[in-house]
């Protein structure tokens, strides 16, 4: 009896404090959340995969090299009430934009091949577009980005050692 | 009254518990907040039509030296033990910043063994990062468990690779946990400097080894984000200023390096194999689009990384 008058007051805190749950440390959540599930055989984790608190008003920049000759699958993922996830891929030299997720109606996974080293800048905001207007002013998740690569098929290198 | 109050007492002590649960956790849920401004890199353009709660965040990202390094193996050179900084001066690193720099080199030296299979050498290399890391007191970040995954794993060159990126992943990652970022400075400016040592060594001559002298013209970007990602802590520790500063000569030959006309060509790739819904292949828009160095660019990085390099390793820094 004890026990279950304690699971409902513990649900009755988590439904009036829903910021209760999402206070939570994102450092691990490109590991831990959903994008664990686009982790792929024969790619690696790349050290850039990064994880942020955000909230539906905040704008993520992250700065990423990506090297030539190689590979990559982005993931990006993030508290269900956040969905979908907005990113845009721009050039850091040029700023011009390579990519919007939105002409892809916001998909969350996007594989990239890089034929030379570029570094680019990958800036993402989450829509939230099943929280209400309350929820979008309170509510403050993890947004994880995760990348994975591997080399391009071994081709014969122009060396002269 | 009585009554009520022992009728009231099972509600009572499992009430308080979980009012105590209830704090700890929204402490807990402050102290992650805290902690998001202090892991940022930058807390920039806070929009003035809602101060409080609009941010444009900013990360400055860069690559593990195993990943820096892993170019090499594309590129089929030989292994030289003597470039790698050698454990036995360990013992010689007796202030904060020689520890935690060569800690830097050595993770650069761990991955560079690693990606040439070298069994003893990563594991000798392992143990001397957990004595620095210990001296340091980061101790968790490189652990027994991690030297015995090592030993478990010595047959198997992307095990060995994985082992060395985690080493130096889980170096970053437990002193930004703790609030240690001006030791990520260090560790990182450490093992940047010993990968473009590697990376400079093993181009002889000027105008060959096209593959690594792009590779190291492209380090152009590494190091400014790396130099981004530094100048944007938030940390008043002196030895931050002087890491910054040790690396200013290296910085200036790349801002003097031609950084290429810029442009990408960008198509979508047809991936049946996929799990995803789309692919792009980016490429440069031309040859000239990418950074390159000039033979004199090359001669001074390659001495002004040497310079620096051998002043780390000798701990005269």
């Amino acid at each position: 009896m004890k026990l279950i008058r304690n699971i409902r007051i513990l649900s009755i805190l988590v439904l009036f404090f829903p910021g209760f749950l999402m206070a939570q440390d994102c450092e691990q959540h490109h590991i831990e959340g959903d994008c664990r599930f686009d982790l792929q055989k024969g790619y690696k984790s790349y050290s850039q995969s990064h994880s942020a608190a955000i909230s539906p008003k905040d704008t993520i920049e992250m700065n990423v090299i990506f090297y030539g000759q190689k590979d990559y699958i982005l993931s990006f993922c993030t508290h269900r009430k956040l969905y979908p996830v907005h990113f845009t891929l721009i050039d850091q030299q040029s700023k011009e934009v390579l990519y919007d997720n939105k002409e892809d109606d916001f998909l969350e996974s996007l594989g990239l091949g890089f034929d030379v080293t570029k570094s680019l800048i990958i800036k993402v905001s989450v829509l939230a577009r099943k929280s209400t207007d309350k929820e979008i002013e309170e509510n403050v998740g993890c947004l994880g980005f995760l990348i994975q690569y591997k080399n391009y098929p071994k081709k014969k290198v122009n060396l002269q050692l | 009254m009585n009554f009520i109050l022992n009728k009231m007492k099972p509600l009572r002590t499992c009430f308080i518990p979980l009012l105590l649960l209830m704090g700890i956790l929204v402490i807990g849920g402050c102290q992650s907040g805290q902690k998001r401004s202090q892991v940022l890199i930058e807390d920039v353009d806070q929009e003035a039509s809602d101060v409080a709660s609009s941010f444009r965040q900013v990360f400055h990202l860069y690559p593990s030296p195993a990943e820096m390094l892993s170019v090499i193996e594309m590129a089929e050179v030989s292994y030289d033990e003597s470039l790698m900084n050698s454990t036995d001066k360990v013992d010689s690193y007796l202030d904060s910043k020689s520890r935690s720099t060569n800690l830097g080199v050595y993770m650069a030296d761990l991955a560079y063994a690693a990606l040439f299979g070298r069994h003893e050498a990563t594991l000798d290399l392992l143990e001397t990062s957990k004595t620095l890391a210990e001296e340091i007191n980061i101790n968790d970040a490189v652990d027994e468990s991690m030297i015995q995954k090592a030993r478990e794993n010595v047959e198997y060159l992307d095990s060995l690779y994985e082992i060395s990126n985690d080493a130096f992943m889980n170096i970053l990652s437990y002193c930004e946990r703790n609030d240690r970022s001006n030791t990520v400075v260090m560790v990182s400016a450490g093992a940047i400097v010993e990968s473009l040592y590697f990376a400079v060594n093993m181009v002889d001559v000027y105008g060959t080894a096209e593959f690594l002298m792009q590779h190291l013209a492209d380090q152009k970007y590494t190091f400014e984000n790396f130099l981004n990602f530094a100048r944007g802590i938030n940390s008043d520790d002196p030895k931050v200023a002087s890491t910054i500063a040790d690396l200013e000569n290296i910085k200036n030959i790349y801002d003097g390096i031609n950084s290429g006309t810029g442009g990408v060509t960008i198509k979508t790739a047809d991936d049946s194999e996929s799990k995803q819904a789309k692919k792009l292949v980016i490429g440069g828009a031309s040859e000239s689009s990418q950074p390159s160095l000039t033979e004199e660019q090359f001669n001074q990085l390659k001495a002004a990384i040497e310079e620096l390099r051998n002043n780390i390793v000798s701990g005269t820094l």
